[in-house]
């Protein structure tokens, strides 16, 4: 009963239709009838507008069949009549509860086509700003999932780290959740003041607010007995759907393109892939628990080793450049046009001393080229760029033909793949199971609708 | 790259035979973490009265910036029009004068339909074009979230001000 | 978008001469040439993963034996509108060797590719998109509907000569 079946059958386009399954059928002596229950488009365990057309017999499902498109804002198709840079804002409401990841693979598509380097500090802040929201990520998951089992506490509890995680993305980028915030070679501004001091505040906190989440959820009788055994998935179910992240993890596979394909600079930090064998609900509630003290490790790492420090010794330091810079141009000035009671200086003096210059250190800028955004056009080309979201593998495949706007933008959400494995788990299985199986797969329907 | 499987903390199961009463146990240290929530300090705001603090980047309301002698900072050169991903949102009429000097007729944003992204503050040559730490901007109908000219612009002291606060230089000519 | 050819690929493009060298085979490429399957080579994309170019005909032995060497994931099915034809982009993974690699395969005058669920059921739901954004037909797919836009759509919206054509949608105009 708590097996999915493991052929991926296409169960319902096998039947010609619904009303052929309304046969009655006698299990343990009970008459029971197969009925149709619709679950949604509105419903609040679904965290978006999902509609499930669900037969059941009694307390099993017989058949399930996702309906979505209710979210479908066509943002593949905004992309082709937008410049690069303009574009660039509607991202964030592709996911908007990870909108880092989807602005990192639409950046990265874009540096690769054009070529452009990327300073080490530009991607230090890019990855704590990632982790960080990997955490908001699973914040909200583990709430919002305790809450379809039936407690709330935690859901505040949830909301509060979370929120104190928000008002360090509102420091650096000016908004909450809709960022908007990588730009092509670089970021749209370098991390306030302080603000690294300020992460590593929260993120120390963090660890002790994940102990009591866990002192009140890990062995609690109720979550165990909806999760441990329920939904169980195997490996090659998952790969047969496309299902990618922390559900396929949870069946004892360390595929993590952070560790695999290792992109930005996580080759440079120390972190563990965390998994768990056991392929149920429960080994998916491990992974992601798991994942977020992993996240800090990593914030951690990046913290300490961040090229530059923190903000306000680099702005010190430039500042000292500009005035060597102003220096060197007012001796340049003397050079041509020397005053009559005022001796010249010696040209190649000055001309050595500007050659002494002292310069911002590439990694240490927030901007590698600068680029005009304006009138930002890739060369020819496509790009397909992943990286690894909270929901698993999220890729962008961008086509350019040299213009200002992009010839096709395609979006790879990790939910759209991740949903299409539900009815396999479910048919078969208990009912009342699908809230528990449905949140552990953390679907997010703006993604998968786009 | 390796690629090491690590496992994570490993969450043993309570044998089965005492379940009750390891439940009970577990329930109980449950109810301990949430009650010892009882005393903490609120994190919540009492809005309308108390206003959150808000960051110096924050995404609200459009203004326009002046000089510091109060003169349009403005030079009309639609910059911020064209990277708007939302159509007509902002809509600009000027014309020179004598002198060639940009004079901006008409400067209208439709706070309704804008997404608060912040790209037509990012590409302003002159740095006019900015963004108040201002979200309370509900109002009767959509005709009165259409800013013109007069309330978008931010007079002489007050842009010296949000220059000041967001590290440009202050005084403007 | 004034030319209708395809974005040349980046690896193609030789500046110096006009007439660029045929691209050789990776070394994906070499080894599924090596097995007899006819292919093309298009050279990597920006970020490196290998292109490869295959005719219809040929797409599901290709696709098999790409299984056989380990690339069990099917990332996305992407349709692609070039105006004179339209192409079926296909991104593999492998979660062996932790390649990607991309399938590029040329729909015919009819709009038709051969469905690749038989292969890697994942590409279920990605096919049933790209049929009902791009107007592709995937032969062989078991239930080939529109999945995001409604059932009664008029017309596939991410081909670049669409139009809004449908009178119900009254209340979208401006
Ligand atoms: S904030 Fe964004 S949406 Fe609003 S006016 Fe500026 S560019 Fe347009
Ligand atoms: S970009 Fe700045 S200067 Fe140009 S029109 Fe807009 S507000 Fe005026």
């Amino acid at each position: 009963m708590t097996t999915a079946s493991p052929a991926p059958e296409l169960s319902l386009r096998d039947k010609p239709g619904f009303s052929d399954l309304q046969g009655v059928t006698v299990e343990h002596g009970l008459n029971t009838q197969d009925m149709v229950v619709n679950i949604g488009p509105q419903h609040p365990s679904t965290h978006g507008v999902l509609r499930l057309v669900t037969t059941i017999n009694g307390e099993i499902v017989k058949d399930m069949e996702p309906v979505i498109g209710y979210l479908h804002r066509s943002k593949e198709k905004m992309a082709e009549g937008r410049s690069y840079f303009q574009y660039q804002p509607t991202i964030d409401r592709v996911e908007y509860l990870s909108s880092f990841y989807d602005h990192y693979v639409y950046v990265t598509a874009i540096e690769a086509l054009a070529d452009l380097k990327v300073p080490k500090r530009v991607e230090y802040i890019r990855m704590i700003c990632m982790e960080l929201n990997r955490i908001t990520s699973h914040l909200l998951w583990f709430g919002t999932f305790l809450l379809d089992l039936g407690a709330t506490s935690p859901f505040f509890y949830a909301f509060r780290e979370r929120e104190a995680i928000f008002k360090l993305f509102e420091d650096i980028t000016g908004a909450r959740m809709m960022y908007n915030y990588f730009r092509f070679g670089g970021v749209n501004a370098d991390a306030p003041p302080g603000w690294l001091d300020d992460v590593r505040k929260v993120i120390n906190e963090l660890p002790f607010r994940f102990d009591e989440y866990e002192a009140i959820a890990n062995k609690n009788p109720i979550v165990m007995d909806r999760c441990i055994g329920v939904g169980v998935t195997s490996y090659q179910d998952l790969l047969d759907y496309g299902v990618t992240g922390p559900s396929m993890r949870a069946c004892g596979v360390a595929q993590d393109m952070r560790k695999t394909n290792p992109y930005s600079c996580y080759n440079e930090v120390e972190f563990d892939v965390p998994t768990a064998t056991e392929g149920d609900v429960y080994a998916r509630y491990k992974v992601r628990m798991a994942e977020m003290r992993e996240s800090i490790r990593i914030v951690h790492q990046l913290l300490d080793n961040m090229p530059g420090g923190d903000s306000a010794e680099l702005r010190k330091l430039e500042k000292e450049h500009a005035k060597v810079a102003e220096e060197i141009a007012a001796a340049k000035k003397r050079v041509t046009v020397a005053k009559k009671n005022e001796e010249a200086p010696n040209a190649a003096d000055v001309a050595k001393m500007a050659e002494k210059a002292p310069e911002l250190p590439f990694d240490y800028r927030t901007t590698g080229q600068k680029v005009n955004l304006m009138v930002f056009k890739p060369p020819a080309g496509e790009a397909f760029s992943m990286v690894e979201s909270p929901r698993g593998m999220l890729g962008c495949y961008l086509v350019s033909d040299g213009t200002p706007k992009a010839y096709r933008v395609k979006w790879r959400g990790a939910s759209f793949s991740n949903l299409t494995i539900l009815p396999s788990m479910m048919i078969g299985n208990l009912y009342p199971d699908l809230m528990a199986i449905f949140g552990s797969l953390d679907i997010i329907l703006p993604e998968v609708d786009r | 790259m390796t690629n090491e499987p690590s496992k994570s903390q490993h969450i043993e199961a309570p044998a089965d035979d005492n379940r009750v009463l390891s439940g009970l146990l577990e329930i109980g240290r449950g109810l301990k973490t949430v009650l010892s929530h009882v005393g903490r300090e609120a994190v919540t705001l009492e809005y309308p009265e108390v206003l959150p603090d808000l960051s110096v980047r924050f995404h609200g309301r459009l203004c326009l910036l002046t000089k510091s002698d109060g003169t349009d900072l403005c030079i009309g050169c639609k910059a911020c029009a064209r990277v708007c991903p939302c159509d007509d949102l902002i809509q600009i009429e000027m014309h020179r004068d004598g002198d060639k000097k940009p004079v901006i007729d008409q400067f209208t944003i439709d706070m309704g339909r804008c997404i608060f992204c912040g790209n037509c503050t990012e590409v302003c040559p002159v740095d006019c074009i900015k963004m108040l730490p201002d979200f309370e901007l509900a109002d009767y109908s959509r005709e009165a979230l259409v800013l013109d000219k007069y309330d978008l612009t931010l007079k002489g002291e007050d842009a010296d001000e949000w220059r000041r606060t967001h590290g440009l230089a202050p005084s403007v000519t | 978008m004034s030319d209708a050819s395809p974005p040349a690929n980046k690896a193609d493009k030789t500046p110096a001469d006009d007439a660029p060298e045929p691209i050789q085979h990776g070394p994906l490429g070499k080894a599924l040439a090596d097995k007899g399957l006819t292919l093309e080579a298009l050279g990597d994309d920006a970020v490196g993963n290998e292109t490869l170019g295959v005719a219809c005909a040929d797409l599901l032995g290709v696709a098999k034996a790409l299984r056989d060497d380990g690339f069990d994931l099917l990332l996305s099915v992407s349709g692609m509108d070039y105006k004179e034809y339209r192409q079926s982009v296909t991104h593999l993974y492998s979660t062996k060797t932790y390649q990607t690699v991309t399938l590029k395969t040329d729909a015919g005058g009819d709009d038709t590719v051969p469905s690749l669920v038989p292969i890697w059921p994942a590409a279920d739901w990605h096919e049933r998109e790209s049929y009902d954004l791009m107007g592709i037909h995937y032969e062989g797919h078991p239930d080939l509907r529109r999945i995001l836009m409604p059932i009664d759509w008029i017309g596939h919206p991410l081909r670049k000569d669409y139009k809004e054509e449908d009178p119900r949608l009254v209340w979208n105009r401006r």
